[in-house]
């Protein structure tokens, strides 16, 4: 349009209107100009490399932590940065066995009441402070009060008393024997926090291979090799530029386009284009145990053959394919990981499905034909909830149970699971190391979402506690058999296996392992020996 | 005078009004912050309740819900926005980089969609019916019907991932340099602008199609002033109004298209802050956002207002 114009015979007055408007379109130009001029000047991708010096990995985090409580499992991206920053007496290496951390040796009694740690001479925090004895005692004596909150506070409830002689020795004496003392203490939920233990940023102090050395909030934390490390030596890597990304797809496509080069919680559809896409490798295992929990109060679900019927209608294949794809593995039974020693294989295929068989034990119970409706609470937030809950509502129609679906996000699923405000749950049963004692998180301590609303605790709590404290061997075996048997008769939910848990790096990044199970995330433990090629 | 001060005051009922609704739907919708933060997101585990309650307690949650309104209410009127439960800091340090980051997508985007969005609209209205006219009124029209963040999605891929003209998504601090910064942005803000400019674009063909035909025109084209003249000085003033008023009331959407888009690339803006406050249940979090959304909507309905008063004076006050 400027052409007609220019050749206009007549000079348009001077009007401020006019010149506003010029000014605007002036000053548009220049910036769409200025971007296109720096988009040719600088090709600066997020976080790429982070600078020329050193070996700096960038990773793209699910979530933002919402907080670093200590002891409180607040989830998988959570987990993963304590592993990075934090330290315990042991920890897990890169096959899940339990390894050596602050602690360089530990001795434990003929009786299994005492443990006794050593630990490696001269430990500190990131923040100069010296690491003790009396952290060890302070942190687990934090860890066992239940008004803390932590995760598996009923594991730090059994140690009746801490002694520590000298600042190197840690003396736990236990009321009972606990066979899985030292894979709870691997874990990144029991490592030591100093007194302080979040500074003033909101970032978690400890004494892991990284520090958080900045926080951004809603964006990035920056993490540096932490020199304090009683093995800083051994890291490779002088930082982790850590970027929040809470879309799956996101992460995906950061890590192809290489903006990242290590990504966490990669969903099980993008496993396929992952499996194929040159330079970058995925790493896969099975993770946490899915199950459908009931509100055993009152109505229908309350009947044990009710819940029973249930079991034997829902198609675990189904379920496995629409809620991982088909990566998960689908067994019944007690949640216990398929590779475990204590895994029952006839128990997990006591409810293969038999809708024939539902159909007689819902008549037994009262209700021929179904003929009730239950509300199954869900989430629209992860992938698989929803998927699953679509299968369970079929399955159970071809029983005459109708079911409605209720969704909403996360804190709707865990709010109304806390409260009992529901009849059928999607869920599972928390578990945060791998052993059999795990299972008390699915039968015991009141209700959580977590757990089945109104269970009968009494008919597992005995068991479980002769479970915890027999060591490994057949007749632990047989306890937990037992457990299974009382389960296959109660049903207090349906399992319907373990899910799948995704990891994805550039082919650049060496040295993470992958672990599988209820630690899955630990496998962050590794990156602690990770280094980047090239 | 008296006028403004009247549109004023309605504004601060509206947000008044606003934060009202918010805050009652945050707290009638089943899920607290002391839940989340202590399960955490997914694969988040076990808690005891008595831990659950000790935190709402800490945070003040256990206080009946007037009591909380009342309060919140106190200390807004004294410019307190309060503090994020996620955080621990203040509302207002929380949302001041990320509200940054989105003003430029958005400023950004008005620009582009301005820009192009008026340039062809004119096109399209000065030569009705022509080719050009029909293929730019049907771009628009798929650009106004395709969701914010389809296009962004697409830009982000074929911009982005295949031809590597820009970055794919992610995000420098403007403390890096506003080149790399801008780099960064131009993608998500093309993606917002795109339904602006479709918007845009249509009424200002409409509205120059419209005046055209008025009989003013005609009279001036046959007193036998140059075409140009008369599209500047009797199409093109006439015209604007009904494209400065969906101007100044499209800024609320495109603050509201943000949330989608800057998921999509990452961006670390207020929209992504909101939606991580409503998943976390960061009530103070979530209504200091819907405060700036409100202020910003009312604002900008109160310049259209008067830009329009000013450009034609037979608006009634």
């Amino acid at each position: 349009m400027r052409k007609p114009i220019a050749r206009s015979p007549q000079r348009a007055r001077f009007s401020p209107g006019r010149a506003k408007r010029y000014a605007a379109l002036a000053a548009a130009a220049a910036v769409v100009l200025t971007t296109g001029l720096a988009g040719c000047a600088t090709d600066t991708g997020t976080g790429s490399s982070g600078g020329a010096e050193g070996q700096v990995l960038t990773y793209g985090l699910s979530a933002e932590p919402s907080g670093f409580k200590t002891g409180v499992d607040q989830g998988s991206a959570n987990k993963e940065m304590l592993t990075l920053v934090r330290r315990g007496l042991l920890m897990y290496d890169g096959t899940g066995e339990v390894a050596p951390a602050l602690a360089s040796e530990y001795e434990v009694s003929d009786d299994g009441l005492t443990y006794t740690f050593t630990l490696r001479p001269d430990l500190k925090f990131s923040n100069d402070d010296p690491l003790t004895s009396a952290d060890v005692k302070r942190t687990f004596e934090y860890l066992a009060d239940e008004n803390n909150g932590a995760a598996d506070q009923t594991s730090f409830a059994n140690i009746a008393s801490i002694d520590t002689p000298d600042d190197s020795t840690v003396v736990l004496n236990l009321t009972d024997p606990q066979t899985s003392l030292p894979k709870v203490l691997a874990g990144p939920l029991s490592a030591i926090v100093p007194e302080e233990d979040v500074d003033a940023n909101g970032v978690p102090i400890g004494s892991g291979p990284f520090m958080i050395t900045e926080y951004n909030k809603g964006v990035s934390f920056t993490l540096e090799a932490n020199p304090n490390y009683y093995d800083a030596d051994s890291v490779q890597l002088d930082g982790i530029d850590v970027t929040f990304m809470a879309d799956a797809q996101t992460r995906v496509k950061a890590l192809l386009d290489g903006q990242v080069q290590f990504i966490d919680y990669v969903s099980a559809s993008d496993y396929e284009s992952l499996e194929s896409s040159d330079g970058v490798t995925l790493a896969r295992a099975p993770g946490l145990y899915g199950t459908l929990q009931f509100n055993l109060t009152d109505g229908p679900l309350a009947e044990p053959q009710v819940r029973q019927a249930i079991a034997y209608a829902l198609d675990l294949d189904s379920l496995n394919q629409v809620g991982t794809l088909g990566y998960g593995t689908a067994f019944g039974g007690l949640p216990v990981p398929s590779d475990s020693e204590y895994f029952n294989e006839e128990q997990a295929h006591h409810f293969d499905r038999d809708t024939d068989k539902a159909k007689d034990l819902l008549s037994e119970a009262g209700y021929p034909d179904g003929g009730f409706s239950l509300d199954l609470l869900t989430t629209s937030q992860y992938f698989g909830f929803t998927e699953r809950a679509q299968v369970i509502q079929s399955n159970l129609a071809e029983i005459g149970i109708t079911v409605n679906l209720v969704t909403g996000d996360y804190a709707n699923l865990i709010a109304n699971g806390n409260s009992g405000n529901y009849d059928m749950l999607v869920g599972g049963p928390p578990a945060a190391i791998n052993d059999p004692s795990s299972l008390s998180g699915a039968f015991l301590g009141g209700p959580t979402f977590v757990r089945s609303y109104g269970i009968d605790e009494s008919l597992y709590a005995d068991l479980l506690a002769q479970g915890a404290k027999t060591p490994d061997g057949p007749e632990r075996v047989d306890i937990y058999n037992q457990i299974g048997e009382i389960y296959l008769e109660d049903v207090p939910f349906v399992t319907w296996g373990q899910g799948t848990v995704g990891f994805a790096y550039s082919d650049d990044v060496q040295g993470f392992e992958m672990l599988s199970g209820p630690i899955v995330y630990s496998s962050v433990y590794s990156l602690s020996n990770a280094s980047i090629a090239g | 005078m008296k006028y403004i001060l009247a549109r004023l005051g309605l504004g601060i009922v509206t947000i008044w009004g606003a934060v009202t609704a918010v805050f009652l739907a945050l707290h009638a919708v089943p899920g607290g912050p002391a839940a989340i933060i202590l399960q955490g997101g997914a694969g988040g585990g076990d808690v005891n309740p008595a831990a659950v309650e000790a935190l709402e307690k800490e945070l003040g949650l256990d206080k009946p819900v007037l009591e909380q309104y009342v309060t919140y209410l106190g200390r807004l009127v004294t410019g307190d926005l309060g503090n994020s439960i996620k955080y621990s800091a203040p509302v207002t340090d929380i949302i001041a980089a990320p509200l940054g980051n989105t003003v430029v997508l958005v400023i950004l985007a008005v620009i582009i969609g301005a820009v192009v969005g008026i340039g062809l609209g004119m096109i399209a209205g000065n030569w009705p019916g022509s080719v050009l006219d029909r293929i730019i009124s049907g771009l628009l029209s798929i650009a106004v019907s395709t969701p914010g963040f389809v296009i962004a999605i697409f830009l982000s891929i074929y911009l982005g991932t295949r031809l590597g003209w820009f970055p794919s998504l992610g995000f420098t601090p403007i403390s890096e340099g506003v080149g790399p910064f801008l780099y960064h942005a131009f993608l998500p803000s093309l993606a917002l602008s795109f339904g602006f400019l479709a918007m845009l674009g249509r009424v200002t063909r409409t509205s120059i199609l419209t005046v055209r035909r008025e009989d003013w025109v005609r009279t001036a084209r046959g007193m036998g002033l140059s075409p140009a003249r008369v599209f500047r000085r009797h199409v093109f003033r006439n015209a604007a109004n009904p494209v400065i008023t969906v101007s100044g009331l499209q800024i609320g959407a495109l603050l509201g298209a943000t949330v989608l888009i800057e998921q999509v690339f990452n961006w670390p803006g207020i929209g992504s802050t909101l939606l991580n406050a409503i998943n976390s249940r960061d009530y103070p979090l979530v209504q200091g956002i819907v405060i700036v959304f409100s202020v910003v909507f009312v604002v900008a309905n109160l310049i259209v207002d008067m830009l329009y008063r000013l450009l034609d004076p037979r608006v009634e006050g």
